[in-house]
């Protein structure tokens, strides 16, 4: 029986008026299950905000139920993680016919559920999913970006990426591209192990190499992500920042 | 003003209470008696025998009331009009009028009219009047001098161009003609800067006070017409490469600062190009905009910043191959740039495979480019995004223009995320890709791979997905030219992979360099078909 103590926190930064960014966590009711989700939408006006929120909305209603049913078969809970991707997909797809103002949104999607001490991410875009632990940061996820394409091709090396003329491209996301197939991975999680989801406003404002003065100690986790938001803010945050973060007890 | 405030400011004036001091008095019927006894005492002195009272006859208490009546309404109507002193002498004269009909008809008729009393209203009256009439007077002068000062302060903002707020100064003056020309000229100006939700408002306004007032209601009714189409521009607002409507006869011609907008004539990363004209010096201009609604506020002033530093070092520049910026501004949310307007076609027009130029059009054509760019280069200026697109050439004179020196990248660099409106890096060098500095060298990468396309309709690399077309330009060679073209002169061959070595080092050590092989390879050429 593992216990979880989840937090989670979205900041529109200190240059965008609007906050595109959506997030959201659940835990079960017995304690032995959770649910992590971070959306980072985008196409301008108000497209962002509605894709990160039907994508957000999508993953709570497929996943959400299920977060109570015991001892399921990890196949089964990749399933339904990708049908939560394609509902997402369907619902973003659908409202961008409705309306033409729409017609350009789409959203990234990462989102972690963790059953005991095992979990499984997934994720479309460059959202990403971090396991901490001890002192280090371990990204888990692998950017749907052009950028990162570069970066494993050796065309660039780390130092080149902030002047990339397609940084912020995307190769792949919900509402913007047609294959919505989600890049999924199990872990084993540890006692004292922290996962954290969060958007590119954060890793945009705050390198990984400075989280682990803020991560850790004694803080509750509502308190850390806090910190982790107000340093980013700090930096002058240029992008919506939002963070979710699970600490296993 | 609710009718029960403006019941109760008009209650309380001076020419209600003397009416109701009228209406008191007619109501009350019997003369007061040291009125009438005052009265006879003074008619009396002459030496009429008081035990004679002449009998007053049955008429006389009408008369009195209406007396009482005319008097209220002289005073409360003619008095104001004539002002204090034309009204004293007339009152006075009115008076001694009464008087002496009073004594007339006493003398010889022998009857006796109270009018005393009515002299007493009159006199009475003027004196409260006097009261009113000099805070009035003030209270006039001052209203005519606020009206002036709006008036002034109206057209003063009319001329700095802030209509709104002229038409707003205007709202609480009286409606004269000046003022009803000053509100239809703020309309018209509206109308032009295509807020057409304000201008319809302002002609209204101009209806409600005077309904036939010049073209008013034509030009409402055009615009009402207008609002009902699709593309409002009121309504929508959303594309980025939203066009302006371009209005019927009936409204006047967009603006753009100064520019009066003819029409469309292309859309570009940034924005919508227009036709425009200067009408000061009827110059024909083509206007490119950059629209920032789209952005957020500060991602848009820092934009704006860019498009007018990048513009106006283009500006500096001055030769026959690079079309001539005029002018930067700003209008509402569109930034533009007003440059000449380039007669011809854009070489993409002429770069698919069936629709190529002569291989020696080709060669001169792009030997002008590179004596252009070399001549930018030696200002320190990168076009960054050399493309068929942005040359443009005008078969029938055969001029060739570099157009967008600098602009054409930036909204590229600023929009984020959605991979599918950004421009294809066909054209880009390597090191623009990766981001490194972007120097002349770029600009000769991005020549050779322009005249690549234009010999073959084809590019060096393709690639279905910005992320492979990107590392096939970071990663691959080429694919030879001949591919496409195997009779292609191997001195073209050598010119374009020269060119577009990835090495900046390795391409032409200038764009001048390049012009001159451009132009020994074309002297070949044209010896070798003559020969």
């Amino acid at each position: 029986m593992t216990c979880f103590a989840v937090a989670g926190l979205s900041d529109a930064g200190v240059r965008r008026a609007v906050n595109e960014d959506a997030v959201a966590w659940r835990v079960s009711q017995a304690g032995d299950q959770a649910l992590l989700v971070v959306a980072d939408g985008m196409g301008g006006y108000a497209g962002g905000s509605v894709a990160s929120e039907l994508a957000v909305a999508a993953v709570l209603e497929v996943i959400g139920p299920k977060l109570e049913i015991p001892d399921q078969d990890p196949m089964t809970m990749d399933d339904a993680i990708q049908a939560a991707f394609n509902l997402a997909q369907r619902r973003i797809l659908s409202r961008r016919q409705q309306m033409p103002a729409l017609a350009k949104m789409g959203t990234t999607l990462v989102l972690a559920w963790i059953r005991d001490d095992e979990a499984h991410i997934a994720h479309l875009g460059d959202s990403r999913c971090y396991l901490i632990r001890g002192g280090e940061v371990q990204c888990q996820t692998r950017d749907d970006t052009v950028v990162q394409k570069m970066l494993e091709d050796g065309s660039i090396n780390e130092r080149d990426v902030p002047k990339v003329p397609f940084r912020n491209v995307l190769t792949r996301a919900l509402g913007g591209s047609s294959d919505v197939l989600a890049s999924m991975r199990r872990i084993d999680l540890l006692a004292g192990d922290r996962l954290l989801l969060c958007s590119d406003g954060l890793t945009g404002a705050l390198p990984e190499s400075c989280w682990s003065g803020l991560l850790g100690g004694e803080a509750s986790s509502a308190e850390q992500v806090r910190q982790l938001v107000d340093a980013s803010l700090a930096n002058q945050a240029s992008d919506n920042v939002s963070v979710v973060l699970l600490t296993v007890l | 003003m609710n009718p029960v405030s403006a019941v109760l400011s008009r209650i309380f004036s001076l020419r209600l209470a003397i009416l109701a001091l009228t209406l008191m008095l007619v109501l009350a019927g019997e003369t007061p008696g040291f009125l009438a006894a005052l009265d006879q005492m003074m008619l009396g002195l002459p030496g009429y025998p008081y035990s004679s009272v002449p009998v007053a006859p049955f008429w006389s208490d009408a008369v009195v009331h209406v007396g009482l009546v005319v008097s209220a309404l002289y005073l409360v109507i003619a008095v104001p009009r004539l002002g204090a002193a034309v009204a004293l002498p007339v009152t006075l004269l009115i008076g001694c009028l009464l008087l002496v009909t009073q004594a007339a008809l006493m003398f010889y008729h022998d009857s006796w009219l109270p009018l005393g009393e009515v002299v007493s209203f009159l006199v009475g009256g003027y004196l409260l009047m006097l009261f009113w009439l000099q805070p009035r007077r003030e209270n006039l002068a001052l209203a005519e001098s606020n009206g002036v000062a709006r008036l002034q302060l109206g057209r003063l903002l009319l001329q700095q161009g802030r209509a709104d707020e002229a038409g707003a100064a205007l709202a609480a003056c009286s409606p004269s003609d000046t003022v009803l020309g000053l509100l239809y000229d703020i309309a018209i100006v509206q109308e032009r800067k295509r807020q057409y939700d304000k201008a319809a408002a302002s002609y209204r306004d101009i209806l409600k006070r005077d309904k036939g007032f010049r073209d008013v209601a034509k030009r409402l009714a055009a615009l009402e017409a207008l609002a009902g189409q699709s593309g409002y521009p009121g309504v929508d607002g959303f594309d980025a490469n939203r066009t302006l409507v371009i209005p019927e006869q009936s409204l006047s011609r967009p603006t753009l600062g100064r520019y009066e907008i003819e029409r469309e004539i292309g859309r570009g990363a940034m924005g919508v190009v227009y036709l425009g004209r200067d009408p000061r010096i009827a110059r024909t201009v083509a206007i490119k905009t950059l629209n920032c609604a789209a952005f957020e506020e500060q991602e848009a002033g820092a934009l704006k910043a860019r498009f007018f530093r990048e513009a106006e070092a283009a500006g500096r520049l001055s030769h026959p191959a690079i079309v001539t910026v005029y002018d930067v501004g700003e209008d509402a949310d569109l930034a533009y740039i007003a440059m000449d307007f380039a007669r011809g076609r854009p070489l993409s027009d002429f770069s698919r495979p069936r629709k190529l130029l002569p291989l020696a059009t080709v060669l001169d054509i792009v030997g002008r480019v590179a004596e252009a760019l070399d001549y930018a280069h030696g200002h320190q200026i990168v076009h960054r995004d050399i493309k068929p697109g942005n040359i443009i050439y005008d078969p029938a004179t055969g001029e060739v223009r570099i157009t967008d020196f600098g602009i054409a990248k930036i909204a590229d660099d600023s929009r984020t995320r959605t991979g599918s409106v950004m421009g294809s890096p066909l054209y880009m060098s390597p090191e623009q890709l990766k981001g490194s500095k972007v120097t002349g060298h770029s600009d000769i990468y991005s020549l050779g791979v322009t005249l690549y396309k234009l010999v073959s309709g084809e590019t060096p690399y393709d690639g279905d997905t910005l992320a492979s077309l990107t590392y096939q330009i970071l990663n691959k060679r080429p694919r030879s030219v001949r591919e496409w073209r195997p009779e292609l002169p191997q001195g073209v061959v050598r010119l374009i992979n020269k060119a577009i070595q990835r090495e900046p080092d390795k391409r032409f050590a200038s764009a001048g360099a390049m012009a001159e092989a451009i132009r020994r390879v074309l002297v070949r050429e044209t010896e070798r078909v003559v020969s």
